[in-house]
């Protein structure tokens, strides 16, 4: 079952998860819980949208590393969209943006999704 | 041990600090071998020698079987045909209680004639006869026999039942005292040859040296001093009468009061004792001194004093308040030549204290042994029958006197206890940022010259002081011989947590413990002695302070703050030693004069989910405030959450709380996270967070990096009570970002 606390929506098969304000360690296993939810059913491509999230502390950023190596064990995808400034300075310091595509939108992230670019 | 207790004992509760004694009497009366026959316990009197030989005996009397212990104490007063009578009493029944094991028979006091029915009742003929030949003898008016008789029971008795015999003889000066008659003279005499034999050993106690006239036994005896009760254990036991009476006490006066009367448990419990019949407290100097004042002219103490320090003339009186007034040694000659009298008179008078413990002979000087009390009492008796003075007239000199000598040991005790305060906050100094005001002792208003401050080198801003962190503490007197002055303690430490030549520090911490402040001369002797250290320990960077216990003269504070020397008093040290050890945070109280514009803001988080959020609301609202922009603001945030999920994740004390300060100022915001835990996570070394072979980055470990990269300055302190960690975001354009 999909948890029903994550804001969520699916476009041409590609899921769209839209972050809480505080990613911590909470709401970083609810979105791993939506993520292998979806990764049970075969759906493989992900957008995680952080334009509602202020803060994101290292316990759950250690959580978002967990699920982007569940996507791309399962050969998915997964970009992110919205960041803040500050957020996105912290996935500079951490080096995730290195190995995920940060894009502005959230619409911007899906038509990327969609384009398989 | 006073539920069995076959001589009577004082209660428990009031039985202090003889243990060690007792044990090795006992140890030393069962060894099978001795070297010596026997032992002196030599004391002043009331000291507590009688509670330590019942002791004795009543730990041979129930656990051991070797030697069978019999206790006499002499009495004064007492005739030779009694003593006679009265000792082969004693010593009989004690041994057949021991054969019997069975403690009734002492207690049940029998006669002589009832003690020699049970001893043949159970076929012990040999004292049964001795006991006999006893009263033969005295029933036929041979008091020679009788005496030599009973003094001999012991040896005839171990002799004949094949049990070694441990004699404990109390109160043995009063024979000593009682030497010049001939009669006495007969049982000194039969005592002494009895004591040399080899057939048992002894326990003597006495509150002269002097063990039996003729000192025969000097040299074949082994001599125990009992002294006073050291200072803690008087003052214990003084709390715990005061506790058993419902009379109110200062611990602190109590110790004074240990002090002045000697440690000696009678003394002690006479204080309390009087101190709860005038219904007072001993709440203050001035309570001690008259409940002292009290017992000594009107009370217990005098009158036990008055029956101990027997004087039989005027003369006597003469002498003895000579000799206990001088604060020299005084010969006869010397003294008769003072008082005008007979050197033979003299010396007789001389004898006779001698013999109670209030005067000792070394090589022809004699010198007052009596003690503080009993001089005070002697002062007492003398001021009243031979100088002329009233009591009320004495009693007020002897509280005014005491409450000087009291006020002295005051202040004597206040100096090991400042010394002991400033090393531990020497040791508990570890990075942390001071208030400089803590450091420095206001000018008074009139003479303020702030341009006389020079700041010393470790002092960052102009409102902190960075403390190193110390790693040890000792005394300068190996380095100092034959100075004289305040004490100095070095403080050895590292600034900025690294541990080179170049970052080593030494505080030097001059200390005036007195009821004086420190004076410009100490000032100048400081600042001296303070820079021939320097120049001994070449430190890369010294620093001075000194501490005075009741503040500084201005001159002092002129010159000390002329040469950079911190100045601290106690009310200074205290506050610094409260932020230390228990707030952890180093800031100002209202009372200092701070002419910083700091603004300060105190969180305290319970250790619940999302309480980092509190702090992050905080933080923003203060960053805000201060005209940091929407990112710097969420950095800050960001960096802030680390810090309290760090401080949460190490707190390992349950329901524990982490404390947070928000000090503001015009060029930065300082945020403090602080826990009562362990150590907060340690910096990431260089590479340690290398992407791991799957290519992407660690999944933990973040948390510090995270702040690093978020906040312009990062500190990790560890405090005495736990940890913090500093974090510090400059305004644009006001301050810099150091590396």
């Amino acid at each position: 079952m999909i948890n029903q606390h994550i804001n969520y929506k699916e476009i041409d098969n590609i899921v769209v998860l839209h972050a809480e304000n505080y990613i911590n360690k909470m709401e970083g296993e609810n979105l791993e819980k939506v993520c292998d939810a979806f990764l049970a059913k075969r759906t493989y491509k992900f957008v995680i949208d952080f334009s509602g999230t202020d803060i994101i502390n290292s316990i759950g950023i250690s959580i978002l590393i967990g699920i982007i190596e569940k996507i791309k064990e399962k050969k998915g995808l997964v970009l992110f969209s919205g960041l803040k400034k500050v957020n996105h300075d912290i996935f500079d310091m951490v080096g995730l943006s290195k190995h995920i595509p940060l894009l502005k939108t959230e619409e911007e992230a899906v038509n990327r999704m969609k384009s398989g670019q | 041990m006073e539920n069995n207790a076959i001589h009577p004992l004082c209660p428990e509760r009031e039985f202090f600090g003889r243990r060690r004694e007792i044990d090795y009497i006992c140890s030393r009366a069962t060894e099978p071998h001795k070297l010596l026959p026997g032992m002196f316990l030599a004391g002043k009197r009331w000291v507590g020698k009688t509670e330590v030989l019942r002791r004795v005996y009543q730990w041979l009397f129930w656990n051991q079987a070797g030697i069978a212990p019999i206790y006499y104490q002499f009495k004064s007063g007492t005739l030779t045909e009694d003593f006679a009578g009265e000792y082969i009493l004693e010593t009989v029944k004690q041994c057949l209680a021991f054969i019997k094991r069975d403690s009734q028979v002492i207690n049940a006091n029998p006669t002589l004639n009832e003690l020699e029915k049970m001893l043949m009742d159970v076929d012990l003929s040999v004292a049964a006869e001795l006991v006999s030949n006893y009263k033969e003898a005295k029933s036929g008016g041979d008091y020679a026999a009788a005496l030599k008789n009973a003094v001999r029971a012991p040896h005839i008795l171990s002799h004949q039942w094949n049990i070694p015999v441990f004699l404990i003889l109390d109160d043995t000066d009063r024979i000593a005292g009682k030497g010049y008659s001939r009669e006495w003279s007969a049982i000194v005499e039969e005592c002494g040859n009895l004591l040399r034999h080899d057939s048992f050993s002894f326990l003597m106690a006495g509150a002269t040296r002097r063990i039996l006239p003729g000192e025969a036994l000097n040299g074949a005896v082994e001599i125990i001093e009992l002294a006073g009760l050291e200072e803690e254990l008087a003052t214990s036991l003084m709390v715990e009468l005061c506790r058993h009476n419902s009379t109110q006490y200062d611990r602190e006066i109590l110790a004074i009061a240990a002090r002045k009367l000697e440690g000696n448990p009678m003394y002690l419990k006479s204080v309390v004792w009087s101190a709860s019949k005038m219904r007072k407290g001993l709440l203050s100097l001035k309570d001690f001194a008259d409940v002292y004042a009290h017992t000594l002219i009107d009370g217990n103490l005098g009158f036990s004093l008055n029956a101990a320090v027997s004087l039989e003339t005027l003369h006597d009186l003469k002498v003895l308040n000579l000799y206990a007034s001088a604060d020299q040694e005084n010969s006869v000659e010397e003294v008769s030549t003072k008082l005008k009298c007979d050197p033979d008179v003299v010396k007789r008078t001389v004898d006779r204290l001698i013999s109670f413990g209030l005067l000792e002979k070394n090589l022809g000087a004699i010198a007052w042994t009596g003690g503080n009390v009993v001089k005070d009492f002697v002062g007492y008796v003398y001021g009243t029958r031979v100088a002329g003075k009233t009591p009320e007239e004495i009693k007020t000199q002897i509280v005014s006197k005491e409450l000087k000598e009291g006020f002295s040991v005051k202040g004597e005790k206040v100096e090991g206890k400042i010394k002991a305060e400033i090393i531990d906050v020497l040791t508990a100094f570890s990075g942390q940022m001071a208030h400089a005001a803590l450091f420095r002792n206001p000018i008074q208003a009139s003479q303020s010259k702030d341009s006389l401050y020079q700041p010393g080198l470790d002092e960052k801003e102009n409102d902190a002081i960075l403390l190193p962190q110390v790693v040890g503490c000792f005394g300068s007197t190996r380095w100092e011989k034959n100075e004289s002055g305040m004490p100095i303690v070095i403080a050895n430490g590292f600034q900025n947590d690294r541990y080179d030549a170049a970052h080593e520090v030494f505080w030097m911490v001059g200390i005036k413990e007195s009821t004086s402040p420190v004076t410009a001369d100490e000032a100048t002797d400081f600042i001296r002695r303070s820079t021939l250290l320097q120049r001994h320990f070449k430190p890369a960077t010294p620093v001075r302070w000194v501490v005075g216990t009741e503040g500084f003269a201005n001159d002092a504070l002129h010159k000390l703050a002329g040469e950079g020397v911190y100045t601290t008093d106690t009310e200074q040290l205290g506050m610094l030693k409260n932020v230390l050890e228990h707030r952890d945070t180093i800031v100002p109280p209202a009372c200092i004069n701070v002419t910083s514009s700091n603004q300060e803001f105190d969180v305290v988080l319970p250790m619940s989910p999302r309480a980092e959020l509190v702090a992050a609301r905080a933080a923003e609202e203060i960053g805000a405030g201060m005209g940091f922009d929407d990112d710097a603001v969420s950095r800050i945030k960001a960096a802030l959450v680390e810090a309290c999920i760090n401080a949460f994740e190490h707190c390992k004390i349950k329901g524990s709380k982490v404390y947070l300060r928000f000090v503001v100022s015009d060029d930065k915001l300082v945020v403090q996270v602080q826990n009562k835990g362990a150590l907060f996570d340690r910096m990431p070394a260089p590479g340690s967070l290398a992407e791991p072979a799957s290519g992407l980055p660690h999944k933990r470990g973040w948390g510090m990096e995270l702040m690093k990269g978020l906040m312009d300055e990062v500190r990790l302190e560890t405090l005495s009570s736990g940890a913090r960690i500093v974090l510090v975001k400059y305004l644009p354009g006001k301050g810099e970002k150091r590396e």
